[in-house]
C-alpha cells in the first residue's frame, strides 16, 4: 500500500495537477453570488466541464473563458472581494499565459514563485502603521473576533463572553455613533497580541525574502517557511487564502519531491474538510 | 593603507562580468515575461489600491492590496434625513445594500454621490408594523405599496455618512471616527 502511494506520488507532476486544483477551488469556493449570479453561474458550469474532461484543461481556450469570467466579476465587486480573490483571478490569468509559453511548467513555476513574493512584500508593507507596529490591531482582534475564542483555552479564560460583550458595545458605537469603553479583558492579551504583532511580521518578512531567492536556493526554505506559516490556519480557518497558498506553493515542489507532495495534500484535505471541525470540538 | 589602482586586464573582467550578468537577465526576461504579466498587475493594482487607501478612504482590507489584518477594518454608516433643524436616522433600504456596502468600504465622492441622490430620490415613509408607539423610519421598494402603517416622513435632504472606527489600547476606548459625509437635496 504505502509503496503505491509512494508511486502515485512521484508520477503526479505539481504543474500539471495544479490547474485541476485550480478548477476544484473555483467549483467550492466561487460560490457568492454578490448581485451577479450569471457569472457565477457560468464559472461553476465551466469548471464543471474541465473537472470532467481532462482534455478540456489542456486548451488555452478553455482557461481564457475561465479568467474573462473571473475578471469580469473581480471588476463588478472589486470594493468587497477580499484579496485572496484577487490572488486567485492572477494565478488563473497565470494559468491561462502559461499555455502561449515554450516551457508550460517553467512559465507557471515563475508565476507561482513571484505571485506568492509580491503578495507578501504588500502584506508587510500594509502592515507597516501605528495601529499594527503597536499591538493595538492584534489585541482589538482578540477583544472582539471570534476566530481567537481558541486562545481562551490556553489561558484559562472566559473569551466566549468577552468578546460578546466587546461585540454588542461595538453595535453601540455603529447605532450612536458614540465612544465606548471596551472590556480589556485579561492583563495576558497584551503580552499575546505583541506576540502575534511580531511573530507576523517576522514570518512575513521571511517569506518575502526567501520567495524573492532563487528556487534551487531556497527550495527547502520556501517550503517550510509557507508551511510553518499556514500552521496558522489549523486553528484560524480561513480557507480560501490558505487554499490559494497552498495550490501556488504545491506548483513549485520538484517532482521527485512525494514526501512534500504528500504532506500539501493533506494540508488542503485538511483545511477544506476538517479545520472548522477540529477547531468547533478543541476550541 | 595603499590603494592599487586596478588594471585594465581587472577592468575588463569586471565589465564581461556585468556584462554576462545583464545578458542572463535579458535572456531570462525574454524567456519569462508572460509568465511575469499576473505579477506586474498585481503590483499595478496593489500600487492603486496603497493610493486609493491613504487619498480615499478605501478600506485597507479591500482592493488587492494585501492589507488583511493589518488595521481594524471596521466601519459603519449612517442615513439621515434632514429637515431644517432636525434629522431623523433611517434604517438600511433593502434595495440599496449591496451599494451601501460598497460604498462603506469605499466612500468615493461619486459613488457617495450616486447612493445619496437614489435615498434623496426614495419614498420615506415611518412604519408602524412592528411597534405601534415607536416607528422606524424606512425607504419604501419600488413596487412596494403605501399602506396603513405608514405615515411620510417630510425632509428636505438625505445626509449619508461613513465612519471608521479607532481603538486606544491605552484607554480601551473605541471611537466613531467620519471619514467622509455628503447630502442630497430632495
Amino acid at each position: 500500500m504505502i509503496p503505491k502511494i509512494r508511486h502515485k506520488l512521484l508520477i503526479l507532476e505539481p504543474t500539471k495537477f495544479t490547474p485541476l486544483l485550480a478548477i476544484f477551488f473555483m467549483i467550492t469556493h466561487f460560490k457568492d453570488f454578490m448581485n451577479h449570479p450569471a457569472i457565477p453561474a457560468l464559472v461553476a458550469l465551466i469548471a464543471a466541464i474541465g473537472l470532467l474532461f481532462e482534455n478540456a484543461r489542456g486548451f488555452a481556450r478553455y482557461w481564457a473563458v475561465l479568467t474573462s469570467l473571473y475578471a469580469a466579476w473581480v471588476v463588478l465587486n472589486w470594493q468587497l472581494i477580499d484579496n485572496h480573490m484577487y490572488l486567485w483571478g492572477y494565478w488563473l490569468l497565470a494559468i491561462t499565459l502559461s499555455h502561449f509559453s515554450k516551457n508550460k511548467a517553467k512559465a507557471l513555476v515563475v508565476s507561482a514563485q513571484y505571485l506568492i513574493a509580491s503578495c507578501m512584500v504588500y502584506a508587510i508593507i500594509q502592515k507597516m502603521n501605528p495601529t499594527f507596529l503597536s499591538g493595538d490591531f492584534f489585541y482589538f482582534q482578540l477583544l472582539t473576533d471570534s476566530r481567537f475564542t481558541f486562545i481562551g483555552k490556553l489561558i484559562q479564560f472566559n473569551m466566549v463572553d468577552l468578546i460578546v460583550e466587546n461585540k454588542l458595545l461595538i453595535q453601540e458605537v455603529m447605532t450612536n455613533a458614540k465612544t465606548v469603553r471596551l472590556n480589556p479583558g485579561p492583563h495576558m492579551l497584551h503580552i499575546i497580541s505583541q506576540c502575534l504583532t511580531w511573530y507576523v511580521i517576522a514570518i512575513e518578512a521571511a517569506l518575502a525574502l526567501v520567495f524573492l531567492l532563487p528556487r534551487r536556493v531556497a527550495y527547502a526554505w520556501q517550503h517550510w517557511l509557507m508551511l510553518l506559516f499556514l500552521s496558522t490556519y489549523f486553528i484560524l480557518p480561513i480557507k480560501g487564502f490558505a487554499f490559494a497558498l497552498l495550490s501556488l506553493s504545491f506548483t513549485l515542489i520538484k517532482p521527485t519531491d512525494a514526501g512534500l507532495k504528500l504532506l500539501y495534500l493533506c494540508f488542503m484535505l485538511y483545511i477544506f474538510s476538517f479545520s472548522v471541525m477540529v477547531v468547533n470540538v478543541f476550541f | 593603507m595603499t590603494w592599487n589602482k586596478p588594471t585594465f586586464t581587472k577592468l575588463k573582467k569586471l565589465d564581461h562580468t556585468f556584462l554576462r550578468f545583464g545578458e542572463r537577465i535579458r535572456q531570462w526576461l525574454a524567456e519569462h515575461w508572460l509568465a511575469l504579466i499576473p505579477v506586474i498587475v498585481l503590483h499595478a493594482i496593489a500600487w492603486r489600491q496603497i493610493t486609493l487607501r491613504n487619498m480615499d478612504h478605501l478600506d485597507a482590507w479591500k482592493g488587492g492590496g494585501f492589507g488583511m489584518f493589518s488595521t481594524i477594518g471596521d466601519r459603519f454608516y449612517h442615513i439621515h434625513l434632514m429637515t431644517n433643524k432636525t434629522f431623523e436616522c433611517s434604517e438600511t433600504p433593502k434595495g440599496l445594500r449591496k451599494k451601501l456596502s460598497k460604498t462603506k468600504k469605499y466612500p468615493s465622492y461619486m459613488m457617495m454621490e450616486s447612493v445619496a441622490k437614489e435615498l434623496a430620490e426614495g419614498t420615506w415613509v415611518y412604519d408602524y408594523k412592528i411597534k405601534r408607539d415607536s416607528a422606524s423610519v424606512v425607504m419604501l421598494g419600488r413596487d412596494e405599496p403605501l399602506t396603513q402603517h405608514h405615515r411620510m416622513v417630510r425632509f428636505d435632504s438625505v445626509e449619508l455618512q461613513v465612519f471608521s472606527v479607532r481603538f486606544n489600547k491605552e484607554t480601551f476606548t473605541l471611537e466613531p471616527r467620519l471619514l467622509r459625509k455628503l447630502a442630497c437635496l430632495k
